[in-house]
C-alpha cells in the first residue's frame, strides 16, 4: 500500500502521547505500519558543527511488511526547536508501491525536495491520500559531479560496483563540502533502472545489515559512527583523485561518456547501449592473508566459519544457528527409520 | 554450549572472586560468568550474526594466554567480554562485583538527560560531598555520556543544551538480531561503584537514559524491550517536573503556560504497572522497590515553595536522613497542593517514596544559553536510590 507518514516532537500526537510523536498518516494505515515507520525516525548523532543540511537523512530502505519487502523513501532533518526549547527533526516518509519503483529513480525522489516536509505545521491529522507519485527519471550522462570531486568520473563506477558487490551494503566516505545528494544521485544512477531498487540509498551511514537488502550511503568522513567503525571495516570505501578506478569496462563508459547499460539478455539490437553484468554479491567473508581489503562481509546469516581457515570448534558451534535442536531431529529421525525398518523385515519373515 | 572452555579459563577462576550469577545489562538474560562470550579483537574478525555486520565477531574461545587472556581465530588476545543472548558488550566488572541497577524514569522534556548528565559529573568526583564515587566500567561504552558532561561542564562554547533522547536509532540503542527477529535494546551506562573510605568498587552501577516516549502507555513491547530495566532494577528514580503541569505551577506560584499538560501521574502509574508486570506482582499489589522522585528544575520553584536544599545531606560523617527529611517533607507537601492525583498515584503503588528536589543546570537555558551551568542536589537523587539497600546509609530509614 502507498502512504506518507510524519513524525516529530510535539506537544500532543496523534496517537496522544507528548514529545516524538506521529504528527499525520495516510488514514487507514495499519498501527503496526505506523509503528514501523515511527522506528525508523530516529536521526543519528552527527560530528559536532555539523549545518542542517550535513545532518539531514535522505535515504530509501527496505523494511519486512507483512512477510514482503517493502520500500520506504524517507528525508529526516533538524527543523528548529520543539515546544520544550530543544533541537527538533521531522521525519517524512513515504511507502513506495510496485508501481512508483517501476517508474521512480530513487535518489530522484529524495531529490524533489517539494515533495518532503521542513517542518508541522497545524494540529496532528489524518493526511489524505496522496496522487501516484510521476515518473522520475534518475541522472543521465556523465557522473560530473564524481569528476570534479575526484578528477575523474570513473571512480563513480568503481564505487558503484564495489558497493553493489558488497553483502551487507557500504559506506563511501568523500571529503567535507562535497556535495554528496548529488555524487549519490549520480551513482544510482550509473545502474540500470531495475538494479537501483535492489539496494537502498542513503547519505548518512545506516548501520551495515544484509537483509531485506543492502543500503549504499555517501557519508562524509567527519560522521561519529566513521571515526568509530573498525580499521579497514570491509564496507568502508573511500574514493581517492589521482587513482586510476578498477571498474568494468562497460560501467567506466557508463560514467565517463553516459552511455546507457543494460543487462547482457536485453542488449541485443540496441545500439546506444551497453552490456553489463551486475557485480555477485559477495557471499563469503575476507579470508585471513588472502582476500582484498575491500572485499565486503558477507550476509550475516552466511558467517558460518570463514573459509580457508579452521576455527576452533566452539566457535562453530556457537555461529551454526541452533545446531542441538537440528541434530535431536536428525536422530529421531534416523531412529524412526530404524524402528520402521526392523518392522518391516519382521513382518516379511512373519509373511 | 561448550561452558567448561570458559570455565577452564584461569580469569575465570578463584583468583579472582566472581559473582555467581550476573544479568546481562542490554537484554537481562540471566547468565553465570562461564557462559559469557569473548569478542575478536583480530580486524578481519568483523562480523557478529546476532550484535550486527559491523560488530567483531564473539565467540567461545578454547585457547588461553598465560594472562587469561582468550585467543580469537586469528590469534589475537582477547579481553572484552559479550553477553550470550544479545552479544553486546558486558563490562568486566559487571563479572567481579554484584551490579546495582537503577531504573530513571519521567515524562518527555522531565530533565532525565539534563539531570543524569549533572549528577554522574558530580558522582565522579564530588567523593567527600556525596560519600560515594563512580568510574566508567568501560569508558568506549559510556562515550555518549562523555559528550554531554562535555557540552554541559566543558569550554568548548555552544549552548548548554542536550538534544532531546531519540527514540530509536541513534548511539542510544542497539538492534540485534535474535532467533530470526530484530530486537532493540537500550545502551547502559556503566559504572563501579565506589563507597565512602573503601578502597576499592564494592559493585557497579547501571543506568539507562530512555527516551520519556518509552514510559507512555503501550511503548514497550517485546521486540522493543527497552524500559524492561524497571523488572531488574534495585531502585527507581522518577523525574517528576512541576513545570509541566498546571496545577504544580500553581502551587509554586509560576505562571501558567498555554501548552498542554503532560499527565504525570499516569506515568507513574503505567511505570507502576510495568514493575509489577515484569516482577510477576499482583495488579493491587505495593512495591517495596524503593523509589526515589526527583523533583526537577528546582531552580525555577523551589525559592517560592519554601523547599531547603541547603547541606549536603551525603557528606562523609553526616546523618543523611535527617538532612533529607525536611526537604523532602516540603516537597511532598507540595505534590499534595500542586497535583492530589500524582500524589494518589504515590500512595497507592509505592511503599518507600523518598521526594528530593534538584536541578540538572541550576538555571533557565532560555536566558544566557552559553554560560556555566551550576547543578544544585543534582546527584542527591541517585546517591539516594544506592543507599537504599540493607547496607546503605538509608538503610532503615523511612521518611
Ligand atoms: N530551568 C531548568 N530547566 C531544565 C533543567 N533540566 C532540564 N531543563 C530543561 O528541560 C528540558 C528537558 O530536559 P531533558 O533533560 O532533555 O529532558 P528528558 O527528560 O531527558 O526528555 P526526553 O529526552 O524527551 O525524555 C530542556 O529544555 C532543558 O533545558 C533544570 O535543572 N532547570
Ligand atoms: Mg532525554
Ligand atoms: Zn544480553
Amino acid at each position: 500500500m502507498r502512504c506518507e507518514l510524519v513524525h516529530t516532537s510535539l506537544p500532543r500526537g496523534l496517537d496522544g502521547g507528548t514529545g516524538f510523536v506521529v504528527a499525520g498518516r495516510t488514514g487507514g494505515m495499519p498501527r503496526t505500519l505506523s509503528d514501523a515507520l515511527a522506528d525508523l525516525s530516529g536521526l543519528t548523532e552527527a560530528w559536532p558543527g555539523a549545518s542542517d543540511w550535513d545532518r539531514t537523512l535522505r535515504a530509501t530502505r527496505p523494511i519486512e511488511w507483512r512477510g514482503e519487502v517493502a520500500w520506504v523513501a524517507s528525508v529526516i532533518r533538524p527543523c528548529g526547536l520543539d515546544h520544550t526549547g530543544r533541537g527538533n527533526r521531522i521525519a517524512h516518509h513515504r511507502m513506495l508501491e510496485p508501481a512508483e519503483i517501476r517508474a521512480c529513480d530513487p535518489v530522484s525522489l529524495l531529490l524533489d525536495h517539494e515533495r518532503w516536509m521542513a517542518s508541522w505545521k497545524g494540529d496532528p491529522r489524518e493526511l489524505d491520500a496522496e496522487p501516484s507519485l510521476p515518473t522520475l527519471v534518475g541522472h543521465q550522462g556523465p557522473a560530473q559531479a564524481w569528476q570534479s570531486a575526484f578528477g575523474d568520473a570513473g571512480m563513480a563506477a568503481e564505487m558503484v560496483e564495489q558497493a553493489y558487490r558488497s553483502g551487507v551494503g557500504a559506506w563511501i566516505v568523500v571529503p567535507p563540502g562535497v556535495d554528496r545528494l548529488a555524487l549519490l544521485h549520480q551513482l544510482a544512477g550509473l545502474l540500470p533502472h531495475e538494479n537501483r531498487w535492489k539496494r537502498g540509498w542513503s547519505t548518512r551511514p545506516l548501520r551495515p545489515v544484509a537483509d531485506p537488502a543492502p543500503v549504499i550511503a555517501v557519508v562524509d568522513e567527519r560522521e561519529p559512527l566513521v571515526c568509530a567503525a573498525p580499521p579497514n571495516a570491509a564496507w568502508i570505501l573511500v574514493p581517492r583523485a589521482g587513482e586510476a578506478p578498477k571498474a568494468s569496462e562497460a560501467m567506466l563508459r557508463r560514467a565517463r561518456e553516459g552511455v546507457r547499460l543494460t543487462e547482457p539478455a536485453k542488449a541485443r539490437g540496441a545500439s546506444a547501449t551497453v552490456a553489463w553484468q551486475p557485480p555477485e554479491r559477495l557471499g563469503a567473508p575476507a579470508v585471513p592473508g588472502g582476500a582484498s581489503p575491500q572485499a565486503a562481509m558477507p550476509p550475516a546469516a552466511e558467517v558460518a566459519g570463514p573459509a580457508g581457515m579452521a576455527p576452533p570448534s566452539t566457535i562453530r558451534v556457537e555461529l551454526e544457528p541452533a545446531p542441538a535442536s537440528g541434530f535431536k531431529a536428525m536422530w529421531w529421525l534416523l531412529g524412526a527409520g530404524l524402528v520402521l525398518g526392523v518392522l518391516a523385515l519382521l513382518w516379511r519373515a512373519a509373511a | 554450549m561448550a561452558a567448561p572452555a570458559t570455565a577452564s579459563n584461569p580469569l575465570m577462576h578463584p583468583v579472582r572472586d566472581l559473582v555467581g550469577r550476573l544479568h546481562c545489562p542490554s537484554c537481562w538474560h540471566a547468565m553465570r560468568p562461564a557462559d559469557v562470550l569473548f569478542i575478536a579483537e583480530d580486524p578481519r574478525l568483523v562480523g557478529d550474526p546476532v550484535a550486527g555486520a559491523d560488530e567483531p565477531l564473539r565467540f567461545l574461545p578454547s585457547r588461553f594466554d598465560l594472562t587469561g587472556a582468550a585467543i580469537d581465530p586469528e590469534g589475537a588476545r582477547c579481553t572484552r567480554l559479550a553477553c550470550p543472548r544479545c552479544r553486546r558488550e558486558v563490562p568486566r566488572p559487571m563479572l567481579e562485583l554484584p551490579a546495582k541497577i537503577l531504573s530513571v524514569v519521567g515524562a518527555p522534556g522531565a530533565g532525565k538527560s539534563h539531570l543524569l548528565a549533572s549528577a554522574l559529573w558530580s558522582m565522579r568526583r564530588d567523593l567527600d560531598r556525596l560519600g560515594l564515587q563512580v568510574m566508567d566500567a568501560e569508558p568506549r561504552l559510556n562515550a555518549r555520556l562523555h559528550a554531554w558532561e562535555n557540552r554541559l561542564f566543558g569550554s568548548g562554547g555552544g549552548a548548554r543544551r542536550l538534544e532531546k533522547t531519540e527514540t530509536s536509532g541513534g548511539a542510544g540503542y542497539a538492534s540485534v538480531r535474535i532467533e530470526g527477529r530484530t530486537e532493540v535494546v537500550p545502551a547502559p551506562f556503566v559504572f563501579a561503584l565506589r563507597r565512602g573510605q573503601e578502597p576499592s568498587p564494592s559493585s557497579t552501577l547501571v543506568l539507562y537514559d530512555n527516551a520519556g516516549e518509552h514510559f507512555l502507555p503501550g511503548a514497550d513491547d517485546a521486540l522493543r524491550p527497552v524500559t524492561r530495566h524497571l523488572g531488574r532494577s534495585e531502585a527507581i528514580v522518577f523525574v517528576l517536573d512541576p513545570t509541566q503541569d498546571p496545577g504544580f505551577r500553581a502551587a509554586v506560584g509560576l505562571p501558567p503556560v498555554p501548552q498542554p499538560p503532560v499527565r504525570q501521574d499516569l506515568v507513574l502509574a503505567e511505570m507502576a504497572a510495568r514493575v509489577r508486570h515484569h516482577r510477576g506482582r499482583r495488579s493491587d499489589e505495593r512495591l517495596e522497590v524503593p523509589l526515589v522522585i526527583a523533583m526537577a528544575k528546582a531552580d525555577l520553584w523551589a525559592t517560592a515553595a519554601r523547599v531547603p536544599m541547603t547541606a549536603d545531606p551525603f557528606a562523609i560523617g553526616g546523618d543523611p536522613g535527617a538532612a533529607l527529611r525536611a526537604s523532602h517533607v516540603a516537597c511532598l507537601e507540595v505534590v499534595r497542593r500542586g497535583s492530589p492525583e500524582f500524589a494518589a498515584a504515590l500512595a497507592a503503588a509505592f511503599d518507600r517514596v523518598l521526594v528530593v528536589p534538584c536541578s540538572g543546570l541550576g538555571r533557565d537555558l532560555a536566558h544566557e544559553p552559553e554560560a556555566p551551568v551550576a547543578p544544585r542536589w543534582a546527584a542527591v537523587p541517585f546517591v539516594a536510590a544506592c543507599e537504599f539497600g540493607e547496607e546503605g546509609r538509608l538503610g532503615g530509614f523511612r521518611p
